[in-house]
């Protein structure tokens, strides 16, 4: 027997092509002259969208190379050969210092990339990729990755959103919300555009609706028994979050939930063999193994951690966008057991794939999710190999005894 | 004991003056890295011990207690902060009153976080830390930010000594340190001629080990002492920090000898001196803006000219740039300091994902590299 490839949304094919044609209009405006913008994911890209610049989040274009076009090892060797880290953040990089397989024609020259001190390499690799483009680099401080120092209070997940000020050290905000205002000038000197305080604020508010949509989108894929919508359909819808608070990523979103919503209530399965439910407590695309899982075993890998992240992108403010966003940009989210254990109980799964080092032996992540009475698998990377579906067979045939 | 004895032995033994410190009666203060402002601590009464990673000191415990709390892509380190997680894990500086953790590269930084999550996992017993945040970018805001954590640190400082660290203290601590960089600047400054890259690197530990005029002193009195090197190719090292003198002494083995370098066990030391016409807490909040988080400033130009000057006034023969495993610091800047190098006519050897100590891979890649120099 072969596991039926899951059914394709319409809603989320109109994703896939609205991604590739905002690159395709992107290009021409920038042909006719018009700015272009690189940030982080979690920068700089509202204020960018108030300026009305084009701006491409970086995690994203990555996840473009690797996992869509599947051109990783191609550009880490690229990457190799210049003598840099072959690592996922540089794969943007890589792809501009040699153009010719750069997927989907690969980026125009941007007027200005925001770099990030998430990590040293980060910065680096932002300035690195500015200096291959002749452009600006402009790093920020401080950004989610760099807090160690602020503790998080516990069900931060709840929290995120009504009480960020909890969640961020007021010193850093305030450190960040002056270099954004100084960026802001920066770029209006520059580009001698105003920065639109108004329009701003309703990107922000288009923001949290947006995200309010996914998250209802969400959870009607969670409850639903069984899965309407694959994990490979959710993380291609997820690319709506690389383009924020726009009227046109927020169309495309309300008309996932429209097709969820259809879906969910005409009972569809998006994998009719499904007995058992999985979570991965991991940040990658639906794994290659997910065919053998669901053959052998009839056991649906339902979501990971990304279907809740997004929702994670939505802030509550009081009047002040800026430092609502700031305190985003300290902190998104954090990657750890408490909250994976309560997705996987959201999404009704009795299993947890974790990506762990080989003899990591009993780590807080096993403890936490085996506490909470689920079955924990550690793998020791996203493949599909004799030796991963081993591992997997043993976990699966223990759990279903 | 000489005086070049008793600086080997400190080098030796890092941990030992600091600990006969507190066996005394007195107080320590543990740091990582070398932008910490030990003066300030001195003021404050306290021993000054930055932690000092080793081979020997690599027990895993870092893997067994730290790696097992967080996601693999979380906890990623060269081993030379392994070795000072190891340490702190093991209870290696149990006697220390804190341990203060820079913002510094991500591995450094996240130490503060590590050992307090380890303690509450598995109920084990690490060092106080204190957090001395620090903003890399190089711009008003950040300045005044550094600035802010720096009179945080003074105030925590004041605080732990029980009185107000007064401008006298810490102008005498400045003098102090101003004579120990001296030192260490002059003994940098003899190598090739006078004395071994791997004397100089040992004594240079010496300067973090002990108290600053203790090491002025011990210095001085031993310069005289120490053999010069046979006559080689002056070398430059640059990439990962070194902690021990493994690639130092591997160099002179194959007929070399390293005269500078930019790492932060180093001559680095020597550029942290501070000016005697500023007031002294504006001169230590100024270093740390300006001081190199782990060899982090922004733009990398900054960086590749700091280097390039320093190769040339130290007139080396060749550069050879060594990148830990792990080093994701070094590893993305590392390629274009080396293009720079190569550029100005320097012969430059890259060597990447290097071990802990030095294997037989980078001795066979140095020593064609020395050979195929010019005579």
């Amino acid at each position: 027997m072969t596991a039926e490839k899951p059914r394709r949304l319409a809603s989320v094919d109109a994703i896939r092509a609205h991604q590739r044609s905002w690159l395709e209009q992107t290009r021409r405006r920038v042909a006719a002259g018009e700015p272009f913008a690189i940030c982080n994911a979690d920068d700089f890209e509202e204020i960018f969208t108030a300026f009305d610049i084009p701006a491409l989040v970086i995690n994203y274009w990555n996840s473009v190379i690797t996992f869509s076009e599947r051109k990783g090892p191609h550009f880490s060797q690229v990457l190799d050969e210049a003598g840099y880290e072959p690592s996922n953040f540089g794969m943007g990089l890589a792809a501009t210092i040699a153009p010719a397989e750069a997927p989907w024609g690969g980026l125009p020259k941007p007027a200005i990339i925001v770099g990030t001190t998430r990590d040293e390499a980060q910065l680096r690799v932002t300035e690195l990729w500015a200096r291959a483009f002749d452009c600006e680099c402009y790093p920020l401080d401080f950004s989610w990755v760099s807090q160690f120092s602020h503790p998080l209070p516990a069900d931060w997940w709840a929290w995120h959103r009504s009480r960020s000020g909890e969640m961020t050290d007021p010193a850093r905000v305030d450190l960040r919300v002056a270099q954004l205002r100084g960026l802001i000038a920066h770029l209006e000197r520059k580009l001698g555009r105003r920065f639109d305080e108004a329009a701003f604020a309703d990107i922000m508010n288009r923001l949290n609706t947006q995200m309010d949509r996914w998250r209802e989108a969400m959870d009607l894929i969670a409850a639903a028994r069984p899965l309407p919508v694959s994990l490979r359909e959710q993380m291609a819808a997820y690319q709506t979050v690389w383009q924020r608070g726009t009227p046109e990523n927020l169309q495309l979103v309300e008309d996932f939930l429209a097709e969820v919503r259809g879906l969910a209530a005409d009972g569809v399965a998006a994998h009719p063999e499904e007995r058992v439910r999985i979570y991965m407590a991991t940040s990658g695309n639906d794994p290659q193994f997910h065919g053998h899982l669901r053959e052998r075993w009839g056991a649906a890998i339902v979501s990971n951690r990304y279907s809740a992240i997004a929702p994670m992108y939505a802030r509550d403010f009081d009047g002040d966008p800026l430092r609502a966003l700031a305190r985003r940009q300290l902190f998104l989210f954090d990657k750890e057991p408490h909250w994976e254990v309560h997705e996987a109980k959201r999404w009704g799964a009795e299993i947890v794939i974790g990506i762990e080092p080989e003899g990591a032996g009993e780590t807080r992540y096993r403890r936490v999710v085996e506490s909470a009475g689920l079955t924990y698998i550690p793998i020791p990377r996203d493949g599909d190999t004799p030796e991963i579906r081993e591992i997997l067979d043993r976990a699966l045939t223990a759990h279903l005894a | 004991m000489s005086a070049l004895a008793l600086l080997r032995a400190a080098a030796a033994d890092p941990e030992a003056a600091a600990r006969a410190h507190k066996a005394a009666g007195g107080r320590v203060i543990a740091f990582l890295c070398d932008n910490v402002p030990s003066e300030l601590i001195a003021a404050a009464g306290a021993f000054p011990l930055r932690l000092h990673g080793r081979p020997a000191m690599r027990t895993r415990a870092a893997e067994r207690l730290i790696d097992t709390l967080y996601p693999p892509d979380v906890t990623q380190r060269p081993p030379f902060v392994a070795s000072m997680l190891d340490m702190l894990i093991d209870r290696v500086v149990d006697f220390v009153d804190a341990v203060i953790v820079p913002h510094n590269r991500n591995a450094v930084q996240a130490i503060h976080r590590e050992l307090n999550d380890a303690a509450a996992e598995h109920g084990i017993g690490v060092p106080r830390t204190w957090y001395l945040d620090k903003a890399w970018s190089p711009d008003a805001a950040g300045r005044a930010y550094d600035r802010a954590a720096i009179l945080g640190l003074h105030e925590r400082l004041e605080a732990f000594a029980g009185r107000a660290i007064p401008d006298a203290d810490l102008a005498a601590a400045i003098v102090d340190g101003n004579a120990a960089r001296a030192m260490v600047g002059r003994i940098s400054a003899l190598r090739g001629a006078e004395i071994q890259g791997s004397d100089a690197l040992q004594l240079i530990a010496a300067f973090w080990a002990l108290p600053h005029a203790r090491f002025a002193e011990l210095a001085a009195a031993a310069l005289g002492e120490l053999a010069p090197p046979p006559p080689g190719p002056r070398l430059y090292l640059g990439g990962s920090p070194q902690d021990h003198t493994g690639l130092y002494t591997l160099v002179e083995r194959l007929g070399a000898t390293i005269v500078t370098e930019d790492h932060c066990w180093g001559v680095r030391a020597a550029d942290g001196m501070l000016p005697a016409d500023v007031a002294p807490l504006d001169a230590i909040a100024a270093r740390f803006q300006d001081f190199p988080a782990c060899s982090i400033r922004f733009p990398l130009q900054r960086t590749i000219d700091a280097n390039l000057a320093r190769a040339r006034a130290a007139r080396v023969d060749a550069a050879i740039f060594a990148v830990a495993d792990r080093d994701s610091t070094q590893a993305w800047e590392t390629p274009e300091q080396v293009a720079a190098f190569r550029g100005a006519g320097i012969p430059t050897l890259h060597l990447r994902r290097q071990p802990y100590e030095p294997d037989g891979a980078a001795t066979d890649l140095i020593g064609a590299f020395l050979q195929g120099l010019p005579r």
